[in-house]
């Protein structure tokens, strides 16, 4: 039983692993992209169009690197840096050995600020400025992570294997 | 209702096709990835309804990403007939840059030039790939949020699930 779980558990921690490094790989891409798009070559403009079929990209609507914007907007842009900070604290308040969603309160509490300012804005009650939009996203994004290593791990790592 | 395995096919290509389609619609997909999102949460809620077995994250996340999968193919085969429309965005995108940056790399204006039969298939196949990957992603999110916000099964269970002793060492 203990090396059952414990196999779980290394199967889990390797889940992390590659969840943590494709989120930074896709966060990369997004500041990469502005840079690379100074250079010559077609690897910055191949950022920007990987980035097109996920956001909207508008300019006045993204954080500027270097003059050009990043590849995602303000916005998407907090959603991944709150799921990396979410990522990077979810060995503290979790743990490998165990998965369990959170509560929905809690969901509820950091969607209500991303949902209540899209709103808002969609049906032209406000403009928000990038700053705000980068805050709710990172509130947003930051619960994330637990939601989707709480159901690849239990997809993946802790499902009783057949024999 | 199904008293068996779960049958993950039908509520994932309803996912899949809500998802895809949105998201491959100019103008539509201004809401960047949430339409994936809300697709894995349809998927997740349909698999709940239609299952009377217990369901966990993990069958959420399974819907969600076979919806995500499925969306990313609609979205890609949709971008096909989209692709005029697609690219003038693109255009419009790159050329308000333009105004926000002094000098552009050379030729940056070529990078949307195709061929004139369309999209070549290598292009087509990266473009997939990619999308298929993050699509996948972003579903399996949200098959876990739907499966937690319309499991009422779930609140109940145990945090994590018990373990067969398949593997006890012999005495």
């Amino acid at each position: 039983m203990t090396r059952t779980k414990t196999a779980a558990s290394r199967r889990f921690v390797l889940l992390y692993v590659l969840t943590a490094a494709g989120l930074t790989l896709w966060t990369a891409a997004a500041v990469l992209a502005p840079l690379l798009s100074a250079r010559p070559g077609p690897i910055g403009s191949f950022l920007y169009l990987c980035f097109a079929p996920f956001c909207h990209q508008r300019p006045e609507r993204s954080f500027l690197l270097d003059g050009r914007p990043l590849a995602a907007c303000a916005r998407c842009f907090g959603i991944y840096l709150g799921a990396w900070a979410g990522i990077a604290a979810y060995p503290l308040l979790r743990g490998f050995s165990a998965v369990r969603l959170p509560r929905l309160r809690t969901f509820l509490l950091l969607s209500t600020p991303i949902a209540a300012d899209a709103a808002g804005n969609l049906l032209g009650l406000w403009s928000s400025g990038n700053v705000l939009r980068f805050l709710t996203g990172i509130l947003w994004g930051s619960i994330l992570p637990f939601y989707f290593l709480t159901g690849l791990g239990e997809w993946i790592a802790f499902r009783p294997r057949k024999t | 209702m199904n008293e068996g395995r779960p049958q993950i096919l039908i509520p994932a290509l309803a996912g899949g096709v809500l998802g895809g389609v949105l998201s491959g619609v100019p103008f539509l997909n201004c809401l960047c990835c949430l339409w994936i999102i809300g697709g894995g949460v349809l998927a997740a809620h349909l698999l709940v309804r239609s299952t009377k077995t217990s369901l966990n994250p993990g069958d959420g996340a399974k819907v969600g990403a076979v919806a995500g999968l499925l969306a990313a193919v609609i979205e890609r085969v949709l971008s096909i007939p989209l692709a005029p429309i697609q690219i003038a965005f693109l255009r419009r995108f790159m050329a308000r840059m333009a105004e926000y940056v002094k000098e552009m790399p050379a030729g940056w204006d070529r990078i949307f030039d195709r061929p004139p039969g369309g999209i070549t298939l290598p292009w087509f196949f990266v473009g997939l790939f990619i999308t298929a990957a993050v699509f996948a992603a972003f579903g399996a999110l949200g098959g876990v949020i739907g499966m937690s916000l319309f499991n009422r099964r779930l609140a109940a269970a145990p945090p994590s699930p018990p373990l067969p002793p398949q593997e006890a060492p012999p005495s």
